[in-house]
């Protein structure tokens, strides 16, 4: 009876009107906490959007506003949150995003992997009713963006719609650098089987190999998401402040007389330097999840020292050898395993990426061995909470105590958690690498 | 060179004229309660030569220090900086580097401040005027310079009594050196606090020396928002006998009732609350002048207040605070101090005013704030002091006052460029933490420096270790599969598996 109940609210309208009413009542809990306490339901980072989103509506630059790493699309889009009664439009617009990234997950589920509603609506809800997903977006944090980016990016790849991916590649890299990952998985995917195109005898040679490798629809897809990154690059770099263009300042000789909003004239290097180099040069040295945490910590008090090299274990898996085992197997585990990966050997890392492999659970789980064998599952996802939860306990020593946590015990739950997520990013791993393996038994 | 030595009394202290003694060499007198400032007034040539070219190269300088020991005052020496040394200064070309200046300024001890970057701007959002370019480092006493300054400005025959005079400065509380291209002449102000001390002035030995022995009072035709003196006057040297004398004058700088306390709420962590408890909050006059309650700290780079947060009126309101009327730019929200090249940041807090009568005593006000992170310490701990603030009462008044008039008058104390010309600073008397400094110090966790040499391998081995089982993982999976699609064919068999 319950699971009858259960099983109908999983066909696609309830299942979308569900995820809505939660966003809506989180939204609205939001706003009455905004209004009525002086701990603010929203986060920060949406206050840095909309302060961005109004400079931009004044017709200033974007990165007047402190600590606003991002691309000026998104104080764009943010414009109407600089009226005071569409301050949550941003929010709406985050919590609409999720619920496109649900639909997509649905439809590739069904469409791309034949499930019934019923079935998809299951994992879908896995993002969809996911009150951590619902609370960041109506917080106000973009990652939710991401997530419709990622999945439209999947969804268009496995339909087939090169033209689109590339696009969509060439968006998301420009928004967050990260999905720059998915670029090898997805031209590696792309081989005349899964384009439908038959299976194709092996190449004679090397050369024959590299001939077919560049197949038209591969070079479509690099020279479209190429031309869209670059493109929105040069756009944002050029981009003078709307409606008067005064020419860049020169250089001034002095430091004092140069004006404190150096980059209201353009957007020239303070979007180079915030949207992109900032990830390159930051040093990291606030605490957070990654293993690297206090290593950079030390290293930054010490200026000889470069640590850069902690990009390269990452680098290897998420771009290079993840992909080639499994991308041609399961593209989404492959995209959820780099993903994964890439987080979990970031340099810096906190729970709002987690968001950025959470959004392919739905299509990673049906036929997992989390799902299959579930004393694993269950193992993962508490051993995945009880690594935060001691992390955060050292977190909170520091933070709110003053206890000068560090080493060894921050240290340590750092290092445990980066273990913990390496014993799961190898079981998405096996997984992906037998999942053609088990596609006939889904099926 | 011209010297004034002012001994200041409260009313009701007990002052005879005829007990001073003046001849030519000196005017001396019994023990009184009193407050001492000494002013010297230099022009450009009576400087060393190396002082003099690096004054030239500025529009206008003031260094101003201030003791971390709690003292006694009296109006009108009652105007309040937070304790350390402050040096504000424009340059006349905008070009200018502050090298030379930095290597004066080591007369004071080991300051940091070699690099353009250190001082920040002041120029926005003040009065016209006011210094560019702002610095503080924290220093408890003048004793090192009073050393070193020495060998530089005392010279011939009259060297001793100017090294003597100069050691005196140990016991000073504040001292102000101001330096302006116009007059082209610096102007050197002490003060010694309030205390039962000796009436002794000996002649300047290169100029002109006069004593003022004053205590307040009613001069005649004096208005109610002025300040009265009375006593005597007179020149070393010059005059034989003392002049009465009898002024009033408007004081920008005022007495307000009342005292105040500065403490980090227990725990700190890495986001402190600076705690402010004002014995009194009435208001110090009620005749109908606009008055509110401000505090204007100093705060060194290893903490700071972030402007945004502080820009929400629900979050203000809960810490009883109006608005953040000025935060100096730049500050960086997350880098830490060993990268931060500002020597810190000022912040100008607008504090809320209780609604009743019951909430105004012991009001308290917070203050949230942020520690950067600093380098590791042997210890896992470093401590910081950061300064007390100056807490006063600012009460509008008419553009024209002729506050320049008073012979007391200080300006360019950091504050009252933020505020109208007329302004009038009702200062509240801080109270001393527990060991009668106004400090208050604050323990940030840092990472062990013993951490170090596990934390690299460690770090190194745990990501080896989880890169590697990913890495077999990997190959195992391409050992049973390779890197292509597994043909569906070829599964049938292994599907019961």
């Amino acid at each position: 009876m319950s699971s009858s109940i259960l099983t109908s609210l999983l066909r696609p309208a309830p299942l979308f009107s569900i995820a809505a009413v939660l966003r809506l009542v989180l939204l609205l809990y939001g706003t009455w906490q905004d209004a009525h306490s002086a701990v603010k339901y929203t986060d920060i980072d949406y206050l840095v959007f909309t302060d961005a989103a109004r400079y931009v509506s004044n017709g200033l630059s974007p990165y007047s506003r402190e600590t606003y790493r991002y691309t000026p699309l998104l104080a764009w889009m943010l414009v109407p949150t600089a009226k005071p009664h569409l301050f949550s439009f941003g929010k709406v617009v985050f919590a609409l995003a999720d619920l496109l990234a649900g639909w997509l997950i649905v439809r590739v589920l069904r469409k791309q992997r034949g499930m019934s509603a019923e079935r998809a609506g299951a994992f879908a809800a896995i993002w969809l009713w996911n009150p951590m997903v619902a609370t960041i977006s109506t917080r106000g944090s973009s990652e939710g963006l991401l997530g419709v980016l990622t999945m439209a990016l999947l969804w268009a790849v496995e339909g087939k719609r090169i033209g689109v991916a590339g696009f969509i590649l060439g968006l998301s890299v420009h928004f967050k650098i990260y999905p720059f990952i998915y670029a090898p998985a997805i031209i590696w995917w792309m081989d005349d089987e899964h384009l439908g195109k038959g299976v194709s005898k092996s190449p004679a040679s090397f050369a024959d190999a590299v001939i077919k490798f560049l197949s038209p629809q591969r070079i479509k897809l690099t020279l479209i998401s190429l031309s869209t990154f670059m493109g929105l690059n040069v756009l944002m770099y050029y981009m003078c402040v709307f409606p008067n263009c005064p020419p860049l300042p020169l250089k001034s000789p002095h430091y004092y007389s140069y004006p404190a909003n150096q980059s209201s004239y353009s957007y020239g290097t303070p979007f180079l330097t915030h949207s992109y180099f900032h990830h390159v040069t930051r040093i990291d040295h606030r605490h957070n999840f990654s293993p690297y945490n206090i290593f950079l910590y030390l290293a930054s008090a010490d200026p000889s020292s470069s640590s850069l090299h902690a990009f390269l274990p990452q680098l290897l898996l998420s771009c290079l050898f993840i992909p080639f085992v499994i991308a041609k197997k399961d593209l989404a585990t492959s995209m959820m395993a780099q993903t994964f990966a890439f987080v979990t050997f970031n340099k810096v890392c906190t729970s709002q990426y987690f968001l950025w492999y959470m959004i392919f659970l739905p299509l990673y789980l049906p036929g997992s061995s989390m799902l299959r064998v579930p004393s694993r599952g269950i193992t993962a996802l508490l051993l995945w909470v009880l690594g935060q939860a001691a992390w955060l306990q050292q977190g909170y020593e520091l933070e709110f105590l003053g206890v000068s946590t560090f080493f060894p015990g921050m240290w340590l739950a750092s290092l445990a958690f980066f273990l913990i997520n390496c014993w799961i990013l190898g079981i998405i791993i096996g997984d992906g690498a037998e999942k053609s393996i088990q596609k006939v038994h889904v099926m | 060179m011209r010297e004034r030595i002012t001994y200041f009394s409260p009313q009701e202290a007990d002052l005879d004229p005829n007990q001073l003694e003046i001849n030519d060499v000196k005017v001396q007198g019994p023990a009184v309660e009193a407050v001492r400032e000494h002013k010297i007034t230099l022009t450009l040539p009576e400087l060393p030569s190396e002082i003099a070219g690096l004054l030239r190269d500025l529009d206008q300088l003031q260094l101003r220090w201030a003791t971390p020991a709690s003292y006694n005052t009296l109006e009108p020496f009652i105007s309040r900086i937070s304790p350390g040394l402050h040096v504000s200064y424009t340059p006349i070309k905008e070009d200018h580097d502050p090298e030379k200046l930095c290597t004066a300024l080591q007369a004071f001890g080991r300051l940091d401040c070699s690099s353009p970057d250190v001082f920040i701007n002041l120029s926005n959002e003040r009065q016209a005027g006011s210094p560019a370019l702002f610095f503080y480092n924290e220093l408890e006493k003048l004793d090192g310079f009073a050393k070193r300054l020495g060998p530089v400005v005392c010279s011939g025959p009259t060297a001793a009594e100017c090294r003597k005079q100069l050691q005196e400065l140990k016991d000073a509380v504040s001292l102000d050196m101001s330096y302006d291209s116009t007059s082209e002449s610096v102007k050197i102000q002490a003060l010694w606090p309030l205390q039962k001390r000796e009436i002794s002035v000996p002649a300047s030995p290169k100029g002109r020396t006069e004593v003022g022995i004053l205590r307040i009072g009613d001069a005649p035709g004096m208005e109610a928002h002025e300040v009265g003196v009375s006593g005597v006057l007179a020149v070393v040297g010059e005059t034989k006998t003392p002049s009465p004398t009898m002024f009033a004058f408007a004081a920008r700088h005022r007495a307000a009732p009342g005292t105040f306390t500065s403490k980090f709420q227990q725990p700190t962590g890495l986001h402190p609350t600076l705690q402010l408890s004002l014995s009194t909050t009435a208001p110090p006059v009620d005749d109908g002048a606009e008055c509110a309650p401000y505090a204007y700290f100093t705060f060194p780079k290893v903490i700071f207040a972030d402007r945004y947060q502080l820009a929400d009126e629900l979050f203000l309101a809960s810490k009883n605070l109006a608005a953040a009327k000025y935060v100096s730019e730049p500050v960086d929200l997350e880098a830490p101090a060993y990268t931060t090249k500002e020597w810190g940041s000022n912040v100008l807090l607008e504090l809320a005013s209780p609604k009743d009568k019951a909430a105004a005593k012991n009001w308290t006000v917070e203050v949230p704030l942020h520690l950067r992170y600093l380098k590791p310490s042997p210890t896992g701990k470093e401590e910081a002091g950061i300064p007390y603030p100056a807490v006063f009462w600012a009460c509008n008044g008419e553009q024209d006052v002729g506050y320049a008039i008073n012979p007391f008058d200080r300006i360019n104390l950091g504050y009252d460029g933020l505020f109208e010309p007329g302004t009038t600073f009702w200062h509240v008397s801080p109270k001393p933490a527990a060991d009668g400094h106004l400090i208050n110090n604050i323990s940030v966790p840092v990472v062990k420096e013993g951490a170090s040499q596990w934390v690299g391998v460690g770090t190194a081995v745990a990501v080896g270790l989880g890169f590697l089982w990913v890495l077999m993982k990997l190959m195992g999976g391409y050992a049973k599969s390779g890197h292509g699609t597994v043909k569906v064919t070829e599964d049938k068999g292994k599907k019961e598996k």
